[in-house]
Protein backbone atom coordinates (compact mmCIF):
# COMPACT_ATOMS: atom_id res chain seq x y z
CA UNK A 1 0.00 0.00 0.00
CA UNK A 2 1.33 3.41 -0.98
CA UNK A 3 2.65 5.70 1.76
CA UNK A 4 0.63 8.88 2.42
CA UNK A 5 2.93 11.70 3.42
CA UNK A 6 1.70 15.28 3.88
CA UNK A 7 4.23 17.95 4.76
CA UNK A 8 3.46 20.49 7.47
CA UNK A 9 2.42 24.03 6.48
CA UNK A 10 1.54 27.05 8.65
CA UNK A 11 -2.07 25.84 8.86
CA UNK A 12 -1.94 22.09 8.28
CA UNK A 13 -0.20 19.26 10.16
CA UNK A 14 2.37 16.68 9.09
CA UNK A 15 0.74 13.35 8.35
CA UNK A 16 2.53 10.05 7.77
CA UNK A 17 0.56 6.91 7.02
CA UNK A 18 2.97 4.08 6.23
CA UNK A 19 1.69 0.52 6.37
CA UNK A 20 5.00 -1.16 5.56
CA UNK A 21 6.90 0.56 8.40
CA UNK A 22 3.86 0.56 10.67
CA UNK A 23 3.87 4.35 11.17
CA UNK A 24 0.61 6.25 11.59
CA UNK A 25 1.14 9.76 12.80
CA UNK A 26 -0.30 13.26 12.78
CA UNK A 27 1.61 16.19 14.25
CA UNK A 28 1.55 20.00 14.31
CA UNK A 29 -1.18 22.58 13.89
CA UNK A 30 -4.49 22.04 12.14
CA UNK A 31 -6.54 25.05 11.08
CA UNK A 32 -7.00 24.60 7.31
CA UNK A 33 -9.39 26.75 5.35
CA UNK A 34 -11.31 23.69 4.18
CA UNK A 35 -10.99 20.74 6.56
CA UNK A 36 -12.98 18.36 4.36
CA UNK A 37 -10.69 18.71 1.36
CA UNK A 38 -7.61 18.40 3.55
CA UNK A 39 -8.67 15.29 5.49
CA UNK A 40 -10.46 13.42 2.71
CA UNK A 41 -7.33 11.60 1.42
CA UNK A 42 -6.46 10.68 5.03
CA UNK A 43 -9.88 9.14 5.67
CA UNK A 44 -9.77 7.32 2.32
CA UNK A 45 -6.32 5.92 3.04
CA UNK A 46 -7.32 4.67 6.50
CA UNK A 47 -10.58 3.13 5.30
CA UNK A 48 -8.65 1.22 2.63
CA UNK A 49 -5.90 0.26 5.11
CA UNK A 50 -8.38 -1.30 7.54
CA UNK A 51 -9.61 -3.64 4.81
CA UNK A 52 -6.31 -5.44 5.38
CA UNK A 53 -4.49 -3.89 8.38
CA UNK A 54 -1.24 -4.82 10.17
CA UNK A 55 -1.53 -7.10 13.24
CA UNK A 56 -1.28 -4.03 15.47
CA UNK A 57 -1.93 -0.37 14.62
CA UNK A 58 -0.76 2.41 16.94
CA UNK A 59 -1.91 5.85 15.81
CA UNK A 60 0.19 8.70 17.21
CA UNK A 61 -1.24 12.18 17.74
CA UNK A 62 1.29 14.87 18.52
CA UNK A 63 -0.77 17.99 18.01
CA UNK A 64 0.02 21.55 18.83
CA UNK A 65 -3.34 23.07 18.02
CA UNK A 66 -6.69 22.06 16.54
CA UNK A 67 -9.32 24.57 15.49
CA UNK A 68 -12.97 23.66 16.03
CA UNK A 69 -13.52 22.42 12.48
CA UNK A 70 -10.42 20.21 12.74
CA UNK A 71 -11.56 18.82 16.06
CA UNK A 72 -14.60 17.44 14.23
CA UNK A 73 -12.30 15.94 11.56
CA UNK A 74 -10.20 14.31 14.30
CA UNK A 75 -13.40 12.80 15.65
CA UNK A 76 -14.15 11.35 12.19
CA UNK A 77 -10.61 9.93 12.05
CA UNK A 78 -11.00 8.38 15.50
CA UNK A 79 -14.34 6.90 14.46
CA UNK A 80 -12.54 5.04 11.67
CA UNK A 81 -10.20 3.62 14.33
CA UNK A 82 -13.14 2.76 16.59
CA UNK A 83 -14.85 0.99 13.73
CA UNK A 84 -11.70 -1.09 13.17
CA UNK A 85 -11.63 -2.02 16.87
CA UNK A 86 -15.29 -3.07 16.69
CA UNK A 87 -14.36 -5.40 13.83
CA UNK A 88 -11.79 -7.08 16.09
CA UNK A 89 -8.58 -5.29 15.02
CA UNK A 90 -5.87 -4.36 17.50
CA UNK A 91 -5.80 -0.56 17.35
CA UNK A 92 -4.72 2.03 19.92
CA UNK A 93 -3.88 5.73 20.20
CA UNK A 94 -0.74 7.35 21.57
CA UNK A 95 -1.65 10.90 22.54
CA UNK A 96 1.47 13.02 22.99
CA UNK A 97 1.26 16.44 24.66
CA UNK A 98 3.60 18.97 26.23
CA UNK A 99 3.59 18.69 30.03
CA UNK A 100 2.41 22.29 30.51
CA UNK A 101 -0.18 22.15 27.73
CA UNK A 102 -3.31 21.34 29.68
CA UNK A 103 -5.51 22.32 26.72
CA UNK A 104 -4.09 19.65 24.38
CA UNK A 105 -4.19 17.05 27.15
CA UNK A 106 -7.87 17.89 27.79
CA UNK A 107 -8.68 17.49 24.09
CA UNK A 108 -7.15 13.99 24.12
CA UNK A 109 -8.88 13.05 27.32
CA UNK A 110 -12.25 14.10 25.94
CA UNK A 111 -11.74 12.03 22.79
CA UNK A 112 -10.72 9.05 24.89
CA UNK A 113 -14.04 9.32 26.74
CA UNK A 114 -16.09 9.55 23.55
CA UNK A 115 -14.26 6.98 21.39
CA UNK A 116 -13.97 3.31 22.25
CA UNK A 117 -10.27 2.92 21.41
CA UNK A 118 -7.51 2.45 24.04
CA UNK A 119 -5.58 5.72 24.62
CA UNK A 120 -2.11 6.06 26.07
CA UNK A 121 -1.10 9.59 27.19
CA UNK A 122 2.55 10.45 26.69
CA UNK A 123 3.83 13.70 28.26
CA UNK A 124 6.69 15.48 26.50
CA UNK A 125 9.05 17.96 28.15
CA UNK A 126 8.07 21.56 27.44
CA UNK A 127 10.52 24.06 25.94
CA UNK A 128 9.83 26.68 28.61
CA UNK B 1 -25.64 41.67 27.50
CA UNK B 2 -26.54 45.15 26.30
CA UNK B 3 -28.19 45.88 22.96
CA UNK B 4 -27.63 49.54 22.34
CA UNK B 5 -27.97 51.73 19.33
CA UNK B 6 -24.77 52.92 17.70
CA UNK B 7 -24.55 56.63 17.17
CA UNK B 8 -23.44 57.91 13.75
CA UNK B 9 -20.12 59.03 15.18
CA UNK B 10 -19.20 55.62 16.55
CA UNK B 11 -16.81 53.42 14.64
CA UNK B 12 -15.53 49.89 15.07
CA UNK B 13 -12.48 51.31 16.79
CA UNK B 14 -14.38 53.53 19.22
CA UNK B 15 -16.65 50.66 20.23
CA UNK B 16 -13.92 48.01 20.51
CA UNK B 17 -11.54 50.26 22.42
CA UNK B 18 -14.36 51.43 24.69
CA UNK B 19 -15.32 47.85 25.50
CA UNK B 20 -12.49 47.44 28.02
CA UNK B 21 -12.08 50.34 30.46
CA UNK B 22 -8.35 49.67 30.76
CA UNK B 23 -7.75 50.25 27.04
CA UNK B 24 -4.68 52.35 26.33
CA UNK B 25 -2.96 53.06 22.98
CA UNK B 26 0.47 52.14 24.31
CA UNK B 27 -0.74 48.66 25.30
CA UNK B 28 -2.13 47.85 21.88
CA UNK B 29 -0.48 44.88 20.17
CA UNK B 30 -2.70 44.86 17.13
CA UNK B 31 -5.68 46.61 15.65
CA UNK B 32 -7.13 45.50 12.34
CA UNK B 33 -10.33 46.40 10.57
CA UNK B 34 -11.44 45.22 7.14
CA UNK B 35 -12.12 42.06 5.23
CA UNK B 36 -11.47 38.86 7.15
CA UNK B 37 -10.51 35.68 5.31
CA UNK B 38 -8.17 32.74 5.78
CA UNK B 39 -5.03 34.51 4.49
CA UNK B 40 -5.68 37.55 6.68
CA UNK B 41 -6.32 35.30 9.70
CA UNK B 42 -2.94 33.64 9.10
CA UNK B 43 -1.06 36.94 8.82
CA UNK B 44 -2.74 38.53 11.85
CA UNK B 45 -2.06 35.51 14.06
CA UNK B 46 1.54 35.25 12.85
CA UNK B 47 2.16 38.97 13.51
CA UNK B 48 0.76 38.64 17.03
CA UNK B 49 2.69 35.44 17.72
CA UNK B 50 5.95 37.13 16.71
CA UNK B 51 5.18 40.07 18.93
CA UNK B 52 4.60 37.79 21.94
CA UNK B 53 7.82 35.88 21.22
CA UNK B 54 9.67 39.21 21.18
CA UNK B 55 8.10 40.04 24.55
CA UNK B 56 9.37 36.68 25.89
CA UNK B 57 5.86 35.63 26.73
CA UNK B 58 5.47 32.05 27.98
CA UNK B 59 4.87 29.55 25.19
CA UNK B 60 1.68 28.32 26.77
CA UNK B 61 0.24 31.87 26.83
CA UNK B 62 1.37 32.47 23.24
CA UNK B 63 -0.54 29.33 22.29
CA UNK B 64 -3.70 30.42 24.08
CA UNK B 65 -3.65 33.83 22.38
CA UNK B 66 -3.01 32.15 19.02
CA UNK B 67 -5.81 29.60 19.53
CA UNK B 68 -8.37 32.18 20.52
CA UNK B 69 -7.41 34.54 17.69
CA UNK B 70 -7.79 31.76 15.12
CA UNK B 71 -11.13 30.65 16.51
CA UNK B 72 -12.60 34.14 16.70
CA UNK B 73 -11.34 35.24 13.26
CA UNK B 74 -12.53 32.01 11.61
CA UNK B 75 -15.90 32.57 13.28
CA UNK B 76 -16.09 36.03 11.70
CA UNK B 77 -14.91 34.68 8.34
CA UNK B 78 -17.57 31.96 8.30
CA UNK B 79 -20.55 33.51 10.06
CA UNK B 80 -20.35 37.29 9.72
CA UNK B 81 -22.98 38.94 7.57
CA UNK B 82 -21.27 40.50 4.55
CA UNK B 83 -21.74 44.26 4.45
CA UNK B 84 -23.13 45.61 1.16
CA UNK B 85 -21.60 48.57 -0.66
CA UNK B 86 -24.04 51.12 0.80
CA UNK B 87 -23.25 50.19 4.37
CA UNK B 88 -19.93 51.96 4.77
CA UNK B 89 -18.80 49.42 7.35
CA UNK B 90 -16.16 46.69 7.24
CA UNK B 91 -16.72 42.96 7.63
CA UNK B 92 -14.89 42.75 10.94
CA UNK B 93 -12.31 44.11 13.36
CA UNK B 94 -9.96 42.83 16.05
CA UNK B 95 -8.14 44.63 18.86
CA UNK B 96 -5.50 42.94 20.99
CA UNK B 97 -4.13 44.60 24.10
CA UNK B 98 -1.33 43.61 26.43
CA UNK B 99 -2.49 44.71 29.89
CA UNK B 100 -0.74 44.27 33.22
CA UNK B 101 -2.22 40.92 34.21
CA UNK B 102 -3.86 39.71 31.04
CA UNK B 103 -4.25 39.88 27.28
CA UNK B 104 -7.54 41.19 25.94
CA UNK B 105 -8.81 40.06 22.54
CA UNK B 106 -11.82 42.05 21.32
CA UNK B 107 -13.51 41.31 18.02
CA UNK B 108 -16.37 43.00 16.19
CA UNK B 109 -18.45 41.90 13.22
CA UNK B 110 -21.86 42.33 11.62
CA UNK B 111 -24.73 40.02 12.47
CA UNK B 112 -28.44 39.87 11.67
CA UNK B 113 -31.25 40.00 14.21
CA UNK B 114 -31.66 36.23 13.94
CA UNK B 115 -27.97 35.71 14.67
CA UNK B 116 -28.22 38.02 17.70
CA UNK B 117 -30.96 35.77 19.11
CA UNK B 118 -28.83 32.65 18.63
CA UNK B 119 -25.71 34.27 20.04
CA UNK B 120 -27.55 35.51 23.13
CA UNK B 121 -28.83 31.98 23.69
CA UNK B 122 -25.29 30.56 23.39
CA UNK B 123 -23.78 33.14 25.78
CA UNK B 124 -26.60 32.72 28.26
CA UNK B 125 -25.86 29.02 28.29
CA UNK B 126 -22.13 29.64 28.88
CA UNK B 127 -22.67 32.23 31.59
CA UNK B 128 -21.38 31.34 35.07
CA UNK B 129 -20.18 27.93 33.94
CA UNK B 130 -17.14 26.46 35.68
CA UNK B 131 -14.34 24.94 33.60
CA UNK B 132 -15.50 21.42 34.34
CA UNK B 133 -19.02 22.26 33.12
CA UNK B 134 -17.60 23.83 29.97
CA UNK B 135 -15.63 20.64 29.33
CA UNK B 136 -18.77 18.59 29.74
CA UNK B 137 -20.66 20.90 27.40
CA UNK B 138 -17.85 20.74 24.83
CA UNK B 139 -17.81 16.96 24.98
CA UNK B 140 -21.55 16.61 24.58
CA UNK B 141 -21.56 19.07 21.64
CA UNK B 142 -18.71 17.15 20.03
CA UNK B 143 -20.66 13.93 20.55
CA UNK B 144 -23.65 15.54 18.83
CA UNK B 145 -21.28 16.19 15.96
CA UNK B 146 -20.97 12.42 15.61
CA UNK B 147 -24.54 12.38 14.44
CA UNK B 148 -24.57 15.25 11.97
CA UNK B 149 -22.23 17.70 10.26
CA UNK B 150 -24.40 20.55 11.49
CA UNK B 151 -24.15 19.42 15.09
CA UNK B 152 -22.05 21.11 17.69
CA UNK B 153 -23.58 24.58 17.60
CA UNK B 154 -21.48 27.07 19.49
CA UNK B 155 -18.56 24.64 19.80
CA UNK B 156 -16.13 27.44 18.94
CA UNK B 157 -17.45 29.70 21.71
CA UNK B 158 -17.37 26.90 24.27
CA UNK B 159 -13.79 26.18 23.25
CA UNK B 160 -12.80 29.84 23.61
CA UNK B 161 -14.46 30.10 27.04
CA UNK B 162 -12.68 27.06 28.44
CA UNK B 163 -9.30 27.96 26.96
CA UNK B 164 -9.53 31.52 28.22
CA UNK B 165 -10.54 30.35 31.72
CA UNK B 166 -12.54 33.61 31.94
CA UNK B 167 -16.14 34.42 31.06
CA UNK B 168 -16.70 35.74 27.54
CA UNK B 169 -18.07 39.27 27.44
CA UNK B 170 -20.39 40.16 24.59
CA UNK B 171 -22.33 43.20 23.39
CA UNK B 172 -24.64 44.08 20.51
CA UNK B 173 -24.95 47.51 18.89
CA UNK B 174 -27.67 48.19 16.36
CA UNK B 175 -26.34 50.32 13.50
CA UNK B 176 -29.04 49.80 10.93
CA UNK B 177 -32.52 48.30 11.12
CA UNK B 178 -32.09 44.57 11.68
CA UNK B 179 -28.28 44.70 11.58
CA UNK B 180 -26.01 44.69 14.60
CA UNK B 181 -22.36 44.99 15.48
CA UNK B 182 -21.51 41.99 17.62
CA UNK B 183 -18.61 42.62 20.01
CA UNK B 184 -16.85 39.85 21.92
CA UNK B 185 -14.05 40.14 24.46
CA UNK B 186 -11.91 37.21 25.54
CA UNK B 187 -9.49 37.62 28.44
CA UNK B 188 -6.38 35.46 28.84
CA UNK B 189 -4.62 35.69 32.20
CA UNK B 190 -0.83 35.89 32.13
CA UNK B 191 -0.45 33.85 35.27
CA UNK B 192 -2.18 30.55 34.87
Amino acid sequence: MEVLKIKETSDTPTIILDKENNIFEISGKSLPEDVNTFYEPVFNWLTKYFENPNPETIFTFNLDYLNTASSKSMLSLLLILENAVTKGNKVSVNWKYLTDDEDMFDVGEEYSQIIKVPFKFIPLESED
Amino acid sequence: MPSVIMSKKQTYFSILSGFNKEFNYTNTILYYEGDINHEITKSLTLTTENRLIKNNEKRIIQKKVFNIMVESLQNIDKHSTEPNSQMNINKGAILISNLTNYYSIITGNIVTEGQVKNLKKIFNNLKDKEKIELRFLYKSQLENGRLSDKGGAGLGFIDMARKACNPLKSGFYEFEKGLYLFVLEIIINKNL
